[in-house]
């Protein structure tokens, strides 16, 4: 086996902030998971197909990139950029000095080609350190701000904004499949046909006839830059070659000079040209958005490319595979730098526009390049639907079983575009769609997605409607409070989600990623004016599976059993259960009540009636971009970070205890079995919240082994989807999350430790045997 | 129709309905675990299936102290000593369960309730969608589900009207009758086969073998049974011996002929100490404190070995 995985990086999978989501300590996952739980998977799946799909040494030219990967040789290019725009170009309209600034970038960034690279172009310019004391490069540190932006926009427009210039609005697929469509000179050729038509069109006022004529010369500026900057790449890859210290590695650099020079300004034609394409384009875009951006239905838009040459034979599977495993190879360039996700996802098969199944080859050596470099970038997700072929889907699972953190993440297509289509996407276009960098939902190249920027804590606004009600009141009247509060903190929401739309189109437009997608130039707008197709505003709901439990635990308690006074549970709150009166009423309402994530109707069916209030009225709201709130149920650090201000709640959670992400249950109040989950959570799903949800699911290597194993997963997966799930994502167990059971058992009661007619909560087992069964589960128990 | 509603109606004893259960039978399924049992296997993993009565779990490290549970029961089952020490005397317990109403931090966790088969039905009923996704459905067990032989078969019969795949798993002590009624409800049995050695089999597990042996040969003679499956926990030093599953071999082999149509499953299930923490829990010893689980070799030599007699052994359920 051994020499099947090789290049294992000493880096870890999952990010911090995956971990903060978990809840969980995280570190050194990667690790461990490299280990004999790992290797016992692989050797059961070697035996039960033959030979592994993922089988065969990576290559000489992929173990050297990984090496110098894992050495940062990368690193030693980068610097803290310190441009000043020329004065003059202060005169010009924002969106033009935007461009500029941005050419100015790219212009001076520092290039480089490292030994062994056949794929060029990375990012070298950076913001200057936000912490000291880490040796990312002299001066940087790991958890610095990455972006760098010269300053284009004077203090007063920032201060008259409320923004700084070049803010990000990022989390957005750019339109990759235009841009290898088209070449950057197709684009720059649209961009003139629409700056000649409304030069001439009759229709637009002065203003705004400047306004798209300006931005249309900002994209020409961006476009221009990047061909620039390819060139320059086409030089120093001549210049290598010249002094390369052998003729073969002349070869390799003149042909990489060959594709550059190709590519700079032409539309790519072979599968190379258009990685090599894309590699730059994802450049450019880093450099305007800094981090966060997703990068769409990479199987789809690549496909063409690789197809063509598959069957005229210029390329055969296996050199296509190693030409893939090198650009994954790049996007792990940048992996040291951030501290949180960099949300560099890749979407693999689902349905065409037209609704055919969309599975290609190139989706599963996506898969394969993925299992087989177990590097954190790309992060892989599958659309699965009803038509998906049986070989694909057995990968998916099989790879599952893998236990690569969370490899890959699954989405429902069956569920995520009757969303999309309630939201008013049509369906040809509802079934383009991909996750935008985080598990939220956009249409790739065709769409503009705020996703972040308001959001909804469910548990808080309970929290304050509390505070607010009458003594004397009904359950029916206190939950009548709560929804009306919810309007206006929705409202709020929307109100202040505007204000920064409008501030970011005033001073802060992104011409580059605007130029990609559809509508931008043949209007003459940029995204943040509203020109592309489709113009969301993300809403974040988080905290509703906590305000469903505390609601439920209210109306029992307060309005059934009559146990307590709602001004005395108050009171109690307000003490955060202090002395241990208040510890047997917190413990009476956490285990004593109902709680989501069980099957429960008398908690299921208030989370839903919340969720499906939240969804109506968050879509109810118009952007400025001339599209609407887009609402998900979603959280990120919040659930461990926002809720660090928040008092005790009558779920039973003390002032500041972390709440549950997503819709997942609240940490180990969960004990009837994923099943029981599924339904739950299905509830809310199936009121379709268009930016949808992420499901965590745990398993134990027991569930998942053997053939049986394999099969049974699958039946999980396939009950998902039919019950509407939006997605899922599983983490087989392993000994650090067992551990971290150890250490907080109260967050992890749900966990069963299952074999043969017997079954144990993990919790509940005393030490020697957990370790006991730590042990077991590194061997797969 | 009266008598249909009645045996709706019939109560049983159960301590867990457990869904999402992946190792009973085929497939995603719900197993309704019934509580009271005939046997007393020193290897017992669910010691909390083995008494008929309602019982109670104590959990030290998660009491808080309050003393509700003193006050709570009228018997003096929790006591607080001169010394201040808390003390459990379970002998005095009538299984009322008082303490554990009170008890919010669940250091007191109730072992048995009462359902009816209706309700059984219901919620396993939960879960059709994952049964029909996977070929799995609903199995038995226990403790002995034939102790409660009428609420049993009742519940498998309503479950296979249903279309659900019923399954039952059984120690085979039980009197023939209930046994076959149960089975005709079910598509699947899984029969335990322990010992081969009737003396061994006592001393094991405290009752002789002639039964069990007799009910299996009886019941894979029944026409029209559903698939039957053999369940083989394997135990170190107690009946992971050659004699024993050659035994077993020559017997099996013995029922179904040297050509039968369908070779007979037989799990081999290799013993865990996890049961452990469970005796804990209910303050009791636990006999086999040393006792290793079956090196692999062990365990695939007998499969070896039960397939020389024509038999499908599968390690692990």
């Amino acid at each position: 086996m051994a020499g099947r995985f090789p290049g294992t990086l000493p880096m870890e999978r999952t990010t911090t902030v995956e971990a903060v989501k978990n809840g969980i300590d995280l570190r050194g996952l990667h690790t461990a998971r490299a280990s004999s739980l790992l290797e016992e998977a692989v050797a059961e799946l070697a035996a039960a197909n033959g030979a592994g799909w993922w089988d065969g040494d990576l290559s000489p030219r992929v173990e050297r990139l990984l090496d110098g990967l894992n050495r940062r040789t990368h690193a030693q290019h980068r610097t803290v950029g310190s441009f000043t725009l020329p004065a003059e170009h202060l005169k010009e309209p924002a969106v033009v000095r935007r461009a500029l600034a941005f050419a100015l970038v790219l212009r001076e960034m520092p290039i480089y080609i490292q030994d062994g690279e056949v794929l060029v172009g990375g990012r070298t310019v950076y913001g200057p350190p936000r912490e000291k004391g880490s040796e990312v490069f002299p001066g940087l540190s790991g958890a610095s701000g990455i972006g760098y932006f010269p300053t284009y926009t004077t203090p007063q427009e920032a201060a008259a904004a409320g923004l700084r210039g070049g803010a990000a609005s990022n989390h957005n697929a750019i339109g990759y499949g235009r841009v290898l469509t088209l070449g950057l000179r197709g684009l720059r050729e649209l961009a003139a046909r629409s700056r000649a038509e409304i030069a001439v069109g009759g229709e637009l006022t002065p203003e705004d006839r400047e306004r798209r004529l300006a931005f249309l010369r900002a994209v020409d500026v961006c476009l221009e830059a990047l061909t620039r900057l390819i060139r320059r790449y086409t030089a120093l890859a001549r210049q290598l070659a010249a002094e390369a210290p052998s003729p073969e590695r002349a070869a390799e650099l003149s042909a990489i000079a060959g594709v550059c020079e190709r590519v700079a300004e032409a539309p790519p034609a072979t599968f190379r040209e258009a990685l090599q394409l894309f590699l730059f384009a994802r450049v450019a875009s880093m450099v305007e958005s800094y981090a966060c951006m997703p990068l769409g239905r990479f199987d789809q838009y690549l496909w063409p490319f690789l197809q063509e040459d598959l069957s005229v034979g210029r390329i055969d599977r296996h050199t296509a595979r190693e030409l893939l495993e090198c650009l994954f190879v790049k996007l792990n360039e940048e992996i040291d730098l951030s501290s949180t996700d960099d949300c560099q996802r890749i979407m693999l098969s689902g349905q065409t526009c037209d609704g055919e199944d969309a599975t290609n080859e190139l989706s599963y050596l996506c898969l394969e390049a993925a299992v087989r470099l177990r590097l954190p970038s790309p992060k892989v997700g599958v659309r699965l639907h009803r038509g998906t072929p049986a070989a694909f889907f057995r990968r998916v699972v099989e790879t599952v079983k893998l236990g690569i953190a969370g490899l890959p993440e699954i989405y429902n297509d069956e569920s995520v575009i009757p969303g999309l289509l309630r939201f008013g996407i049509p369906l040809h276009d509802a079934r383009d769609y991909c996750h935008d960098g985080c598990s939220e939902i956009t249409i790739g190249g065709k769409s503009d997605f705020y996703p972040t920027w308001t959001g909804v804590r469910h548990l808080r606004v309970l929290s304050e409607t509390l505070a607010e009600a009458p003594d004397e009141v009904t359950f029916e009247d206190l939950l009548m409070h709560y929804k009306t509060r919810l309007c206006q903190v929705i409202a709020t929401a929307a109100e202040r989600g505007n204000a920064r739309d409008r501030a970011l189109a005033a001073i802060s437009p992104a011409p580059f990623m605007s130029a990609t997608l559809e509508g931008c130039l043949e209007r003459g707008l940029d995204k943040t004016w509203g020109g592309t197709l489709y113009n969301m505003t993300g809403m974040l709901g988080s905290e509703l599976v906590n305000a469903a439990n505390a609601l439920a635990a209210i109306r029992q308690i307060v309005f059934e059993e009559r146990a307590i006074s709602l001004p005395a549970l108050k009171a109690a709150l307000d003490g955060n259960f202090a002395g241990i009166e208040g510890e047997r009423l917190r413990l009476r309402l956490r285990n004593r009540c109902p709680k989501f994530g069980n099957d429960d109707e008398r908690v299921d069916a208030l989370a839903a009636e919340i969720a499906a209030l939240f969804i109506t009225e968050a879509q109810s709201y118009a952007n400025p971009r001339g599209g609407r709130y887009c609402p998900g149920f979603f959280d990120f650090a919040g659930y461990v970070t926002a809720v660090r201000t928040l008092g005790a709640t009558p779920d039973g959670r003390r002032a500041g205890e972390s709440v549950s992400g997503h819709l997942a249950p609240t940490g180990g109040t969960d004990r009837n079995g994923v099943t029981a989950t599924f339904h739950s959570m299905s509830r809310v799903t199936r009121l379709h919240p268009p930016m949808g949800t992420m499901f965590d699911v745990k398993l134990h290597p027991s569930a998942v082994r053997g053939e049986t194993g394999t099969e049974k997963l699958a039946a999980l997966i396939r009950t998902f989807m039919e019950m509407d799930g939006k997605a899922l994502q599983f983490n087989v167990v392993d000994a650090a999350t067992l551990r971290a059971a150890q250490r907080e058992p109260e967050k992890y009661r749900d966990l069963l430790v299952r074999v043969w007619g017997f079954s144990a909560y993990f919790v509940e087992l005393s030490a020697d045997f957990q370790e006991h069964i730590i042990n077991r589960t590194e061997h797969g128990l | 129709m009266e008598r249909r509603e009645d045996a709706g109606m019939l109560r049983g004893l159960a301590f867990n309905v457990q869904r999402y259960s992946i190792h009973d039978g085929p497939g995603i399924r719900t197993t309704v675990f019934l509580k009271g049992c005939p046997l007393r296997c020193l290897w017992c993993h669910n010691p909390e299936a083995i008494s008929g009565r309602i019982e109670f779990g104590f959990f030290p490290d998660r009491c808080i102290g309050c003393h509700e549970c003193i006050q709570a029961c009228p018997h003096g089952v929790h006591v607080v000593d001169a010394q201040g020490q808390r003390v459990v005397y379970r002998e005095r317990c009538r299984s009322e369960a008082r303490c554990v109403e009170v008890c919010y931090a669940e250091a007191l966790e109730r072992i048995g309730y009462e359902l009816t088969v209706d309700e059984a039905v219901a919620q396993v009923e939960r879960d059709r969608p994952f049964y029909e996704a996977s070929g799995g459905g609903v199995t038995i067990s226990g403790g002995e589900p034939l102790r409660q032989a009428a609420f049993t078969a009742a519940f498998l019969a309503r479950c296979r009207a249903r279309g659900l795949h019923a399954a039952i798993e059984t120690c085979g002590y039980a009197p023939w009758p209930a046994l076959a009624t149960a089975a005709a409800h079910a598509d699947l049995v899984l029969f335990d086969l322990k010992q081969m050695d009737s003396a061994s089999h006592q001393a094991l597990t405290g009752v002789p073998n002639a039964l069990i042996l007799d009910n299996l040969a009886r019941l894979y003679a029944s026409p029209g049974r559903g698939a039957l499956w053999i369940r083989y926990p394997f135990i170190s030093t107690m009946n992971d011996q050659p004699e024993n599953y050659h035994a077993m071999g020559r017997f099996l082999r013995a029922l179904t002929g040297p050509q039968p149509p369908v070779r007979l499953r037989v799990d081999l299930l290799p013993y865990h100490q996890l049961g452990q923490s469970k005796y804990r829990k209910l303050g009791r010893p636990y006999a086999l404190e040393h006792l290793q689980p079956p090196a692999r070799a062990t365990i695939e030599a007998a499969a070896d070995a039960l397939a020389g007699y024509g038999l499908d052994p599968h390690i692990g359920g």
